[in-house]
């Protein structure tokens, strides 16, 4: 049939629009497909509540009482719009978010690890602090797997799927771009692979791919095409997800991208199938640990991106450099204490507070133009 | 000259507690004092490396440093009953064999000291 043989790669969707419509949703909705709110049939089957991962741990113990699988449903699925710069990425993100009700995460800037917990922009202190110890790009990559991680534990404690505005998988495109450009040395590239490597098979890959292709015009040829070629060369991607990829130069319909989605056929168990390999495992147990490590194991997880090298003399910091940073650091408004516990924030209570928190979920902010 | 209570000569008096003196408040509570201070200060110092005001959680501090002291007291009153059951287990030998006790002469040093000759 037709739609259970669709082929993993599909370019411009313009062309399957026509053909598919006449197949209407009813073949699809009924298998555990994606669904989008406008077209379902049904209404989703009831499941448990949210579990708070932010705040609440999830033990062993809990593992009995709360089993990690009665979450999931179709759409528990991880999504990933992929692109080159000022495609309208995220505005397609949200919309597909929206439409699918899954939750949107905004894409991975420095501000999200660079402000705190108040607010304040600790980006603000680069020019008094020494040269050595300003913000740099290399965190790219940290926030992008803190960010992954975050979404995972989303999807595993809630049931909910997410949307990402690009994600750790692609990441290498930049440290590539920049180490040809000159802006970063080949040794900071090579820890770069050495970070990755280091920490990225603790991830699970993601179920769905959409690459929002935008051709920018002739004399840019070269650099889109180069671009893009990383992308597309990339074994990873298409190998264990769906990969869509759609010509976007003129912004198309979500609508119609939400019934491509619809109808990729996401049940796949045969244990030789490469897709959503990192997603399926038979014993509930394996759900409920995963679980565990994204939702509590995160700043564990984090502790995979400590990789010491010596031999990188611009990455290297002078110990009175260190000190001197680490103190402008510490009396930056909302660091003198651990967050939830600075009277001179406006924090309250704190004679009788005794609570830390339990992650470090990375907060939510729009990339900005500086 | 100084006047302390006078040395007991007899073995036995020896390990009998003075009850005419009245034991002193550090003598009694030292032990609880000192278990609830190092308890107290190692709740400060776990607030102070979690990067938390040192007196923050100040229920914590209660609990755990009245749980130290309890423990402090348990540990003195063992104590003390080891020491008064060694005592009494003397005493009651030093009853049964009064014989091999005597009550010791009381000598001065220049009785005890024999002459020192210098020989080379």
């Amino acid at each position: 049939m037709f739609l259970n043989t669709i082929i993993s790669v599909r370019i411009s969707c313009g062309r399957f629009v026509n053909n598919v419509t006449q197949h209407v949703s009813v073949t699809y909705i009924g298998s555990r497909n994606i669904s989008g709110k406008t077209m379902r049939v049904k209404a989703p089957a009831p499941k448990p509540a949210p579990w708070p991962y932010k705040t609440n741990r999830y033990t062993m113990l809990h593992r009995f009482f709360d089993r990690t699988s009665a979450r999931l449903d179709e759409n528990s699925k991880l999504i990933v719009v992929e692109g080159p710069v000022a495609a309208g990425k995220s505005k397609f993100a949200q919309e597909l978010a929206d439409e699918l009700e899954m939750l949107y995460f905004p894409e991975a800037n420095l501000d999200m690890i660079f402000t705190n917990e108040y607010g304040y922009d600790l980006k603000q202190l680069d020019p008094q602090l020494p040269e050595t110890c300003r913000s740099f790009d290399l965190l790219q990559y940290t926030v992008k797997y803190s960010q992954y991680i975050d979404a995972l534990a989303h999807i595993l404690s809630t049931g909910q799927g997410v949307v990402l505005d690009r994600c750790v998988y692609s990441d290498f495109v930049f440290a590539e771009a920049m180490c040809s450009k000159g802006y970063i040395s080949r040794e900071v590239r090579s820890l770069y692979y050495e970070l990755r490597k280091n920490s990225i098979g603790e991830l699970l890959r993601p179920h769905l791919v959409i690459y929002l292709d935008v051709p920018v015009n002739k004399c840019l040829e070269n650099i889109q095409k180069r671009n893009i070629s990383y992308e597309k060369n990339s074994p990873d991607i298409s190998y264990s997800a769906e990969l869509l990829v759609y010509d976007w130069s003129h912004e198309g319909e979500v609508e119609v991208i939400v019934e491509d989605i619809e109808r990729i056929n996401f049940n796949r168990y045969d244990e030789q199938d490469p897709k959503f390999v990192d997603w399926r495992y038979s014993r509930e147990e394996m759900f409920a640990y995963l679980r565990n490590k994204y939702s509590d194991g995160k700043n564990f997880l984090m502790t995979y991106l400590n990789v010491p090298r010596f031999n990188i003399p611009e990455l290297l910091i002078e110990a009175e450099d260190a000190k001197l940073a680490l103190e402008i650091y510490d009396n930056a408004p909302g660091n003198e204490y651990a967050p939830g516990y600075n009277s001179s924030m406006g924090d309250t209570s704190i004679l009788f507070k005794s609570k830390l928190p339990l992650r470090e979920t990375l907060p939510v902010i729009e990339r900005r133009a500086r | 000259m100084a006047t302390g209570p006078t040395i007991p000569t007899d073995p036995i008096e020896l390990l009998t507690n003075d009850l005419s003196r009245e034991e002193p408040f550090l003598n009694k509570h030292w032990s609880a004092g000192l278990c609830g201070f190092v308890t107290f200060g190692a709740v400060c110092f776990g607030n102070w490396s979690a990067k938390k005001p040192l007196l923050s959680g100040i229920h914590q501090h209660a609990l755990f440093t009245s749980a130290a002291v309890y423990i402090g007291h348990i540990i003195e009153n063992y104590r003390r009953d080891y020491l008064a059951e060694r005592d009494a287990v003397l005493r009651h030998y030093i009853q049964l064999h009064s014989d091999e006790f005597p009550i010791p002469e009381r000598k001065k040093f220049g009785e005890i000291l024999e002459p020192w000759i210098p020989i080379r």
